[in-house]
């Protein structure tokens, strides 16, 4: 398996404080990566050790299957957390000062920067100041420019962030397209609806700490149902109160619990002599698991 | 490929194209010389105007001559004009204030065309008008018949006069010539004023773009395309160009206007500068803009705002100008311990140096050992400003001390 980002034992301490600490994990070629964590858990910072932005106390950083920091980055398109341009600056002059910085031609950064802007709807803004645009805008084009020079490695720090739902969508858009071209796409983010619809492998951080890594599907699946769905023309009463599923009579979800098995609901439905039309096990949602797991690494701590 | 020296031109060029198309820039930039250019066309007409109401006191003017070469012989008394019997006669008439100025014409005047000129005070207008009026004297006598022609040549010239100041007691000091004195101590004091001038335009831009992209957040999409020191150099260096093509705008204008004013100030006319100064000029004008830009540069990078750089940026400027103001020091004595300490200061020596050439010193190896202090220190500063820039990153929004600098340095290590 060759590897676009590995992270091996990565820490990292400001004066008194652990922020990243022994953290480890990997991002193959070509995958979309969710990197997950509460606001304050070290993602940012484990972003920026990892593009030599920042060193670390301990730990092994390789990018691009062990690249050079400084050869890699020019294969890495990035869009920092803390957002910002040149505001004195035309639009189009920064993306081809940016795009020349990443080894384009001035007439390539110029031509890619300019044929971006269209694709995010921005193009008659090109010789606007930056300064004129909305922050929405201004996050766009700095999105432009991180995929400006065709990068092997997309790295974005909460790129959702302050948009509307369809630039939200556009951004989703352009990056699937970027992992269909072969790209790898690693994104920060506490929107977990986003990773569930997007990214096959994911890693949550809280309290510095690598809580969650692998294959997402894998790791729902590892945690086991933790709910039933049941279609049925009427529920008995003896069991507990169920979530009534919006829009669809009849369909009613159960958390399971040790005091509430698959077993007893359907026990349950069968001595009352109710014909059921739908018996579902259903596996925890992210959110659930970032609920689980930060919750107990709060409680821990 | 990821090229450093490729990605410092694209800065520089960056910066040099941003610098030179801001309105600031190109108001000061064409200001400074439309300035030149006023005061070209008026200060002649003031000094006429002055020179008008001059007249009615010219011929007060009194003004004291000993002649040992006997050229004005034959002249009768001219108003305003004393002869004098012999220097010490003068001088005491000097003291007394019976006469403005003192000339004595020198045996072999003809020969050498040299006077002595005595004085109490200073300031190059009235001297030349004192030695306009003398020179009058001289070439009345051309009017004598008696007079050879060698001796109606010299008359005509210009004469070349020493310098000398007396004191309260009457006692001479020689100074050297005027056309000496000005040829020396000009070009060094020019040039001191263009370096202070050139580090105040280019090292404020710089402090203001490194403090503008911390503002905007543009230091990470920067630090992830390239080395912090190649960020640093484009930066030096960009706006050093763009300082530069200013400077040289304004000697073009200056080369321009100096001519049409130069009559009216000789001092200006007897300018002139020696290829080994000229080398040293340009290599102290580089090696003192990287110290101070490197500086600016690091503050720029460690400060969170353009206001507070501005701030903390004059203690670093302060130093620059001190060998001007300390110029009456430095130039009496240029090899004084004052003027060597300063030369070896980084921020003192471009300036310092300049004071010392003006002075006239001899030890030229301390200045260009100075002048490799200098270029170290720049080399090392830009260094470390490319340090404290990255280190810059970790101080967003913090209010700076110099141990959050100090810890940032040590974290961005």
């Amino acid at each position: 398996m060759t590897y676009a980002l590995e992270i091996e034992g990565l820490t990292k301490s400001f004066g008194d404080k652990t922020v990243v600490s022994d953290v480890s994990f990997s991002v193959g070629v070509g995958d979309m990566f969710g990197f997950l964590g509460p606001n304050g858990s070290g993602k940012t910072t484990t972003i920026r050790i990892a593009l030599g932005i920042l060193r670390p106390d301990a730990g092994n950083i390789r990018l691009l299957n062990g690249l050079s920091t400084a050869e890699a980055l020019h294969r890495v398109g990035y869009l920092p957390e803390e957002r910002g341009l040149l505001r004195k600056e035309k639009v189009s002059n920064v993306l081809r000062f940016l795009g020349r910085l990443r080894g384009l031609s001035k007439s390539e950064a110029l031509d890619r920067g300019l044929e971006l802007l269209h694709r995010v709807g921005l193009y008659e803004h090109r010789d606007k100041k930056v300064e004129g645009l909305s922050r929405g805008m201004t996050q766009l084009v700095q999105f432009v420019a991180s995929l400006i020079h065709h990068p092997e490695l997309i790295i974005l720090d909460e790129p959702f962030s302050g948009l509307d739902p369809l630039n939200v969508q556009l951004m989703k858009e352009m990056l699937a397209a970027e992992q269909a071209r072969g790209a790898t796409v690693i994104f920060s983010t506490h929107v977990l609806s986003d990773v569930e619809e997007m990214c096959e492998r994911v890693a949550l951080i809280a309290d510095s700490r690598l809580v969650l890594f692998g294959d997402l599907a894998e790791i729902r699946r590892s945690r086991g149902a933790n709910a039933v769905v049941v279609e049925a023309p009427s529920h008995p009463n003896a069991l507990p109160a169920a979530q009534q599923h919006a829009g669809r009579a009849g369909l009613v979800e159960y958390r399971l619990s040790d005091d509430l098995t698959p077993e007893m609901i359907l026990n349950s439905y069968a001595s009352d002599g109710i014909v059921l039309s739908r018996f579902e096990q259903v596996l925890p949602s992210l959110n659930d698991i970032f609920i689980e797991e930060v919750s107990n690494v709060r409680q821990n701590s | 490929m990821f090229d450093k020296t490729a990605n410092a031109r694209i800065i520089f060029e960056e910066e040099f194209k941003r610098q030179t198309r801001r309105i600031g820039w190109r108001i000061f930039t064409v200001g400074v010389p439309l300035v030149m250019m006023i005061v070209a066309f008026l200060v002649p007409l003031v000094i006429d105007a002055l020179s008008d109401d001059d007249d009615s006191t010219d011929s007060g003017l009194k003004i004291g001559y000993v002649d040992r070469s006997g050229v004005t012989d034959s002249l009768a008394a001219i108003p305003g004009l004393v002869r004098m019997n012999g220097l010490d006669t003068g001088t005491d008439a000097l003291v007394d204030g019976d006469i403005e100025a003192l000339f004595v014409i020198p045996a072999d005047y003809i020969s050498t065309g040299n006077v002595d000129w005595y004085r109490k005070g200073s300031g190059l207008a009235n001297e030349d008008n004192t030695g306009d009026a003398f020179h009058n004297v001289l070439r009345a006598a051309v009017a004598d018949d008696g007079l050879s022609d060698e001796q109606v040549a010299r008359i005509l010239q210009p004469a070349t006069y020493t310098l000398f100041k007396v004191d309260d007691q009457g006692r001479p000091d020689s100074s050297g010539t005027l056309k000496d004195e000005i040829a020396r101590a000009a070009p060094a004091f020019i040039f001191a004023m263009l370096l202070m001038i050139s580090i105040f335009v280019g090292s404020g831009a710089l402090l203001q773009s490194v403090t503008e992209e911390k503002e905007n957040r543009m230091i990470e999409m920067l630090v992830t395309s390239t080395s912090p020191l190649s960020i640093m150099l484009g930066k030096v260096l960009g706006l050093g160009a763009a300082g530069l093509l200013q400077i040289t705008i304004w000697l073009a204008f200056a080369a321009f206007t100096v001519p049409m004013i130069g009559d009216q100030f000789s001092g200006l006319s007897a300018l002139s500068l020696e290829p080994g100064l000229i080398v040293l000029l340009v290599a102290f004008y580089f090696a003192g803009y990287f110290v101070f830009a490197s500086f600016m540069a690091a503050i720029g990078a460690a400060s969170t705002s353009v206001r507070e750089a501005s701030q903390i940026s004059a203690i670093v400027m302060i130093p620059g100008i001190i060998p001007i103001y300390a110029a009456s020091i430095i130039i009496p004595n240029p090899d004084g311990g004052l003027a060597r300490a300063l030369t070896f200061f980084p921020l003192t020596a471009p300036t310092a140096s300049m004071m010392q050439i003006a002075g006239g010193t001899e030890a030229l190896y301390e200045i260009i050992l100075g002048l490799l202090v200098t270029a170290l220190a720049g080399v090392f500063l830009l260094w470390l400003s490319a340090r404290v820039f990255r280190a810059g990153l970790l101080l967003y929004g913090q209010r700076m001390s110099l141990r959050l600098v100090w810890n940032a340095l040590r974290v961005a290590g």
